[in-house]
């Protein structure tokens, strides 16, 4: 493989071109299957990261991901094209993070994201690396310095066969991504869209005459007077959602390629603009990309491969997806409760900064009772300033070497800089203390992730049937971030913002600095008999300064049986592929923060006799005896071709058994101290997968289709110390909802079972201290001790999906095609925490359309008093959903205008995406996550900034 | 870096033993990157309990968890608010102001083990018990000057002794820890009796008692003092009823001269006089708009919503609190209003509300609060003394007498003249003597986190708190501790729950 046969390269450049500049007219993943099974000519190995795997080798669940659509980043093609992989996302601001699981959640307490192995590069993907926190809103996706326009094949593995080359960062899969290459005859590639979007979905929610009679209502229902003589007169009010959402917001993507080189060296470069007007006024996103792959063949006994891109991302946030006390929230909340008997402006065309009370003619009357003022929506986005912007440059140099026929030397060395600004400026008017004036803050990171790693491979034929293939490396790697930043209030004059911190009165600086590094040993022997067994042997030892600098091994083993050169099957006409396989290994997890085994101490003020005096004492206890987490792999699979490979089906089955996960266990208060991480917690995945592939016809009309199929189930077998429960961060001033509890699933939801309405004279079980009031929620009291507390809490729910399902579909008609991808998460719920907004019942906040005028008897009676903020099954809806992610058209004109010209496509399309949701969600949309990738907390909706559906037209050059 | 030399060489070289000298290069400079962490923007205890300015800051720790900070990226500590919000709710001083469902629970004695107010203080009390186990581990192995080694430690069995008291009265026998948590192994640790727990306290207000000064000048003022220790003894000795040594710690801090009662009681509560000479030990709050945790939080939960200021109404005081004194009484008007004049002129009422904590001169906008919170007033030893006295000596002494009537005086006394109300007390029996200093601790101590203790240490909550809010049902042989935290339990299954939850 050091020089690539000329004739394969061409067939595989235009492969890798037709199916990545503009893949949706590709089938592409017909080949993927063709290439797992052996059919196709055109590529005879899988790249993937250490090792290129020629079919006919050991190998374990892998699945290749195809980028069918225009996306942001590459983890969204993750969404519906692999089996068993589930992609939850986020936020919808523009860019914004995923969770991705691949065969369910494997750790409590450190991270679950895969490793990402970029052109050989692993990287595991902390946005926290990339971002210093301090701009609004939630973090920005790092992943977004690849275009996934420059990348030419994905493949996710699944299982210890390949992933246990990476040993203690195998556990949660490996995707291994592989940007375009150059090739030996020139090419030039345009490719362009621009579209447009709007919210995905919006609250149903009263207008003024509603929310007027509504707060009527609500107080003539607690014994108090009705604010207003005439609600009906009070008109349609301020829509505030449609005052804080842009009209038609345009996205737009470009991207130039260049592909050419001669015999020794070939090149890819690329360039490229991606820019997105937020839904939300004020956020926006623009990133430039260039990239650059130079393979070049030295001499006959050396190879060369760079690989380089450069990203710069701007972009413009707005506080969403805040989690503190109602009041504190973000742009969504912020509108889902504002008044809209408030005008949008006063007299004198400002805003007006807070929720009030407001009487006939709009005029604020008092403050309401909550807990903090709700400021204005529309203030959030549009006068507050929070920009992002972060340069990264990702290098990756490999020179390979034949020291021996067969025997390669390979050295490597990658170095991943990056470079976060983070600014906000909140104007005084925003602040409901007005003393306190504006805000202004400024944070910077750089981080560096660099490796060296050194590879050596060797393939002999040891007799006519044996094939031995061993391969070993050694790397050193790590990170390193450093951080600075600043806070500064009491801006009298805010002319210059954050761009001069000095203005403020008041003025903070943090800064901060973190590094871990990770030594490795690594190695695969794979032994191939007769065509028919492979047999493969993987080990990877990994030391890591996170815990201890001590080394941990991770072996695994797996065997492939190719049934279809078995004499009794070759011949069949029906099978024309099985191959069945297994493996047993573990693998490992390490991604907890640094110097987490250190008990620190920390510093503290507080006044003695009216001047702060510092203190100092421990503040979170160390634990230097934590390991990494361990998890026992075992699988099965096969995978069997029909009729020359027409149909193809895949079936695997796994169990995964983490056994010392690591988990921030709840202390004694007794100890002094909150939670400790220790090892100890137990967690079960298994789980079956199914990917069909059908090339249902064929011929000048074609239709091929693919179904992804993934059914997991997990289950906390263990928690450490005897602890039965751990729970999760509070929101919303509500805590323990969220819960680590034996026998359950992680992402269970904690809390009181509703049990009908209140009628007038009820005596069923209430809470401490409270009487019934009639139409009042009331909740089961499942210990019968006639009260409602804490101990009738019970598991209400989980986020976690058993199901995830994808389904795309291609027509083709001469150069005409059609393609659509569904793509869901079934059996999962959903926290639906707005309903805390939208259904609160005393009319402090605005309401859903359906709450304000009675139509759903399950609601509670409005009443004013009535202000208990309860986590219970009325939040906790199924959020399972099925999703048109992408429709496209595409025609071809190549063939018919421009005959006898060098153009290869000329090819116009149009796509939606997001168009079509069925799901009995309330909320907008339940693909939401607000505590992001963070494992404990998974599946809760507040504040989240919208997703968009939108459509595209766009333009593909190929010359 | 290292491999760009090895490139070169890889390029030119064809020995393969060479490459191998080579690759065993890169192992050794490989495994010579230190896999040790240096976590350089982190304080570890290997760089600190080293000087004396490091044993200042350890015990300094201890006072900042009292008020303001806790550890653990938590602010607000054990006297921020949670402790005399709980005092007032579950006396006849206070209720509910808003449908909060911890507030309401207190108030109405239907409180229970998920009582978060109550969990809070709990957890903030074991917190600040642990700073100080640190304060008293490390210190004496610190190299420093024995005086201030001596008082630091003073201060630190001062802090531990405050917070076991606070605890053993609320929650009866707690586990006693004495020693800093070092490891995760001590989790599922048992109650002490209530003797053991008081055993200690007593040992710990002796310690400080016998090391501490009796004053402090500069940026000392407001450490714990001898006298704040005695007075506590005075106070242990009283929940104890042993009434004789009451007696005798009272005589000591009277006889200090240190403390006095000011004038005039509105004069108390100025922030300007924060650090006044009536102050045994106290907690300190300061203005900070930016850090909310330096500020006292009574008039953000006290003063009325109807104010529009940064007020909410959350606790308020009963009618029965607000109707137990003479309108003449000065302590009545500084206490609580029910109208406010704005200086537009506008006026606006209210039903009674807590007033005494708020300088509106100081600090108009009762945003923040700059309020230390009193945790023993000299007004305290007096009462005390008077108190003890009458047991003691089966009848109140004329000592006893001149006790309470300095308080009743004060309580005349408008700021220039004696009003004609709270005639000095003559002639009463034990009983009667016993009932006015009661009464008269009530008036002079609403909201400063007393009510609750001295309605069970007098073995009338269920009486005074039932007439107070007739809606309440009280069950003395519950209420008279609170729950151990579920939380508590739920990870350490050995903690018993008290009687009656």
């Amino acid at each position: 493989m050091l020089v690539r046969h000329s004739k394969y390269l061409t067939v595989a450049t235009i492969f890798i071109l037709v199916a990545v500049v503009y893949p949706r007219v590709v089938y592409g993943q017909q080949e993927t299957m063709d290439t797992l099974l052996g059919k196709a000519e055109y590529i005879n190995s899988l790249q993937l990261g250490y090792l290129e795997v020629p079919t006919g080798h050991n190998r374990g669940a892998i699945s290749k991901i195809e980028v069918k659509d225009v996306v942001t980043t590459f983890d969204e093609a993750l969404k519906g094209n692999a089996a068993g992989v589930s992609v939850i996302q986020s936020s919808g601001q523009p860019s914004g993070t995923h969770m991705i699981q691949v065969r369910g959640i494997h750790t409590m307490a450190g991270g679950n994201e895969p490793l990402y192995v970029v052109d050989g590069f692993p990287i595991y993907n902390n946005n926290d690396l990339a971002s210093s926190g301090f701009s609004f809103g939630p973090t920005l996706n790092a992943l977004t310095f690849l275009n996934p326009g420059d990348i030419e094949s994905m493949y996710v593995l699944k299982d210890v066969g390949e992933a246990s080359l990476y040993g203690g960062r195998a556990t949660n899969g490996v995707v291994i991504i592989n940007t375009k290459e150059g090739s030996s005859s020139d090419r030039i590639t345009l490719s362009s869209a621009i579209g447009v979007q709007q919210p995905i979905g919006r609250f149903d929610l009263a207008s003024a005459s509603q929310y007027g009679a509504f707060m009527n209502t609500a107080r003539t229902n607690a014994g108090l007077s009705p604010l207003y003589n005439s609600p009906g007169a009070l008109g349609e009010g301020t829509d505030w959602q449609d005052q804080i959402y842009r009209d038609q917001p345009l996205s737009q993507d470009y991207r130039v390629s260049f592909n050419g080189g001669g015999e020794a060296v070939h090149f890819m470069l690329s360039g490229s603009y991606s820019g997105r007007q937020g839904l939300i006024k004020g956020s926006d996103f623009d990133r430039y990309v260039l990239h650059a792959n130079v393979r070049a063949c030295v001499n006959e006994r050396t190879e060369l491969v760079n690989s380089l891109n450069f990203a710069r991302v701007d972009a413009h946030t707005v506080p969403t997806d805040v989690s503190g006390d109602l009041g504190t929230g973000g742009v969504i909340s912020s509108a889902l409760s504002f008044s809209p008997l408030i005008r949008n402006r006063n007299e004198l065309g400002r805003l007006i900064p807070f929720h009030f009370q407001v009487d006939d003619q709009g005029g604020a009357t008092s403050r309401l009772q909550s807990d903090l003022p709700i400021p204005n929506p529309l203030g959030l986005a549009q006068n507050t300033d929070s920009r992002y912007s972060t340069s990264r440059i990702t290098d990756f140099l490999s020179l390979k070497y034949r020291l021996a026929k067969n025997l390669n030397l390979s050295a490597s060395t990658g170095l991943d800089a990056i470079f976060n600004e983070e600014t906000t400026f909140l104007p005084g008017a925003l602040q409901y203390n007005v003393n306190l004036g504006g805000v202004g803050t400024a944070g910077k990171i750089q981080s560096y992730n660099w490796i060296s790693q050194l590879l050596v491979d060797y393939s002999k034929k040891i007799s006519d049937v044996h094939i031995l293939d061993v391969f070993a490396g050694m790397s050193t790697e790590g990170v390193s971030r450093e951080f600075l930043g600043g806070t500064s209030t009491g801006f009298e004059s805010e002319a210059l913002r954050f761009y001069s911190l000095a203005v403020g009165k008041n003025r903070n600086v943090v800064s901060d600095n973190a590094k871990w590094n990770m030594n490795s040993f690594f190695g695969r022997v794979n032994l191939t008999m007769y065509e028919k067994y492979s047999l493969a042997f993987t080990g990877r030892s990994d030391a890591s300064s996170r815990f201890g600098g001590n080394y941990e091994f991770f072996p695994a083993g797996s065997f492939t049986w190719f049934a279809s050169k078995e004499s009794f099957i070759k011949n069949s006409e029906l099978i024309s592929d099985l191959t069945l396989r297994m493996g047993y290994g573990i693998s490992g997890n390490m991604e907890i923060p640094p110097y987490t085994a250190f008990t620190v101490l920390n510093e503290l003020t507080a006044p003695l006799h009216g001047v702060a005096v510092s203190g100092i004492t421990l503040d979170k206890i160390g634990n230097p005896s934590q390991e990494m987490e361990r998890t026992r792999q075992l699988h099965f699979g096969v995978d069997v071709g029909f009729l020359d490979a027409r149909l193809g089906v895949s079936l695997d089955m796994y169990s995964n058994q983490t056994q010392n996960a690591l988990v921030n266990t709840s202390l004694p208060g007794t100890s002094g101290f909150q939670t400790a991480l220790v090892n100890g917690g137990g967690i079960k995945n298994a789980g079956v997968e199914m990917t069909l592939t059908s090339r249902n016809i064929e011929g000048v009309f074609g239709w091929t289709t693919q179904l992804a199929f993934g059914y997991n189930q997990n289950e906390i077998t263990d928690l450490p110390l005897g602890a039965t429960v751990v729970y999760g961060p509070a929101i919303m001033g509500i805590d323990n909802w969220s819960i680590f509890s034996i026998g359950e699933s992680i992402g269970s939801f904690y809390g009181l079972t509703s049990d009908g309405l209140a009628i007038a004279g009820d005596q069923s079980p209430s809470f401490a201290g409270q009487t019934l009031r009639v139409g009042e929620q009331k909740y089961k009291d499942l210990n019968d001790d006639g009260i409602i507390n804490a101990a009738d809490k019970t598991i209400i729910g989980t986020s976690m999906p058993d199901v995830n399902i994808g389904l795309y579909n291609s027509f083709s008609y001469g150069a005409l095609r059609l393609s659509f991808l569904f793509q869901g998460l079934l059996g999962r719920d959903v926290a639906n925490l707005n309903k805390l907004i939208y259904n609160d019942p005393t009319g402090q906040v605005n309401v859903s359309s359906s709450f304000s005028s009675a139509s759903d008897p399950n609601l509670p009676a409005p009443n004013a008093e009535n202000d208990r903020k309860v986590f219970s099954d009325v939040l906790v809806e199924d959020g399972s959903f099925v999703r048109l992610q992408n429709i496209s058209l595409a025609y071809d004109f190549s063939n018919h205008l421009f005959k006898n010209s060098p153009l290869e496509k000329f090819e116009v399309f149009v796509s939606g995406q997001n168009l079509l949701t069925f799901s009995g969600y309330d909320g907008p949309d339940p693909d939401v996550s607000h505590f992001g990738q963070q494992v404990i907390g998974q599946g809760v909706d507040f504040d989240s900034y919208p997703k968009s559906k939108s459509v595209l037209v766009g333009l593909n050059v190929h010359f | 870096m290292v491999h760009r030399s090895h490139i070169v060489y890889f390029s030119s070289l064809r020995s393969k033993a060479t490459c191998l000298l080579l690759l065993m290069a890169f192992i050794d400079l490989s495994c010579s990157k230190a896999l040790e962490e240096e976590p350089k923007s982190l304080l570890t205890e290997k760089a600190f309990y080293i000087t004396a300015s490091d044993a200042v800051l350890a015990v300094n720790a201890a006072y900042d968890h009292l008020g303001g900070g806790t550890s653990n990226s938590d602010f607000g500590g054990v006297y921020f608010n949670n402790y005399w919000v709980v005092q007032a709710l579950t006396s006849d001083n206070g209720k509910a102001g808003h449908q909060e469902a911890n507030t309401v629970q207190l108030s109405e004695f239907r409180h229970d083990a998920s009582n978060q107010f109550v969990q809070d203080v709990w957890e903030d009390a074991y917190k600040t018990i642990n700073v100080a186990n640190i304060a008293i581990a490390k210190i004496p192995d610190i190299d420093m000057e024995e005086g201030l080694q001596s008082r630091l430690m003073g201060e630190a069995f001062f802090i531990r002794g405050l917070m076991y008291f606070e605890l053993v009265r609320m929650f009866g026998g707690v586990p006693l820890l004495l020693n800093p948590t070092e490891d995760l192994g001590i989790l599922s640790i048992e109650r002490n009796t209530s003797d053991e727990v008081y055993q200690l306290i007593i040992a710990d207000f002796k310690e400080a008692e016998s090391r501490l000064p009796q004053k402090y000048t500069g940026a000392d003022l407001g450490r714990a003092t001898t006298g704040a220790a005695s007075a506590y003894l005075a106070k242990v000795y009283l929940t104890q009823k042993d009434y004789q040594s009451v007696l005798g710690q009272c005589a000591r801090v009277m006889e200090m001269g240190v403390f006095r009662l000011l004038d005039d009681y509105a004069d108390v509560f100025k922030v300007a006089n924060n650090f006044n000479d009536e102050v045994v030990f106290a907690t300190g709050f300061t203005f900070n708009n930016d850090a909310i945790w330096e500020t006292s939080q009574f008039n953000v939960r006290a003063l009325p919503l109807a104010l529009n200021r940064n007020s909410n109404s959350w606790e308020i005081p009963t009618l029965d609190a607000y109707n137990s004194y003479n309108e003449l009484d000065r302590r009545w008007e500084v206490t609580f209003s029910t109208s406010f004049l704005e200086s537009d002129g506008t006026v606006l009422t209210f039903e009674p509300h807590i007033f005494k904590y708020w300088d509106p001169e100081a600090e108009p906008s009762a945003s923040s609060g700059g309020n230390d919170f009193f945790n023993m007033r000299y007004a305290d030893v007096l009462l005390m003394y008077a108190e003890a006295s009458n047991e003691v000596n089966g009848g109140a002494t004329a000592e006893a007498f001149e006790a309470v009537n300095r308080i009743r005086r004060r309580a005349r006394y408008d700021g220039t003249m004696e009003r004609n109300v709270l005639p000095d007390l003559t002639g009463l029996d034990q009983s009667a003597f016993r009932q006015a200093v009661w009464l008269e601790r009530r008036r002079e101590f609403v909201w400063e986190g007393h009510r609750w203790f001295d309605l069970v240490r007098q073995g009338n909550l269920k009486e005074r708190v039932e007439i107070a809010k007739p809606e309440v049902n009280v069950d003395e042989s519950k209420h008279v501790l609170f729950a151990i935290p579920q939380r508590e339990r739920d990870i350490n299954p050995n903690l018993n729950q008290n009687p009656g939850y």
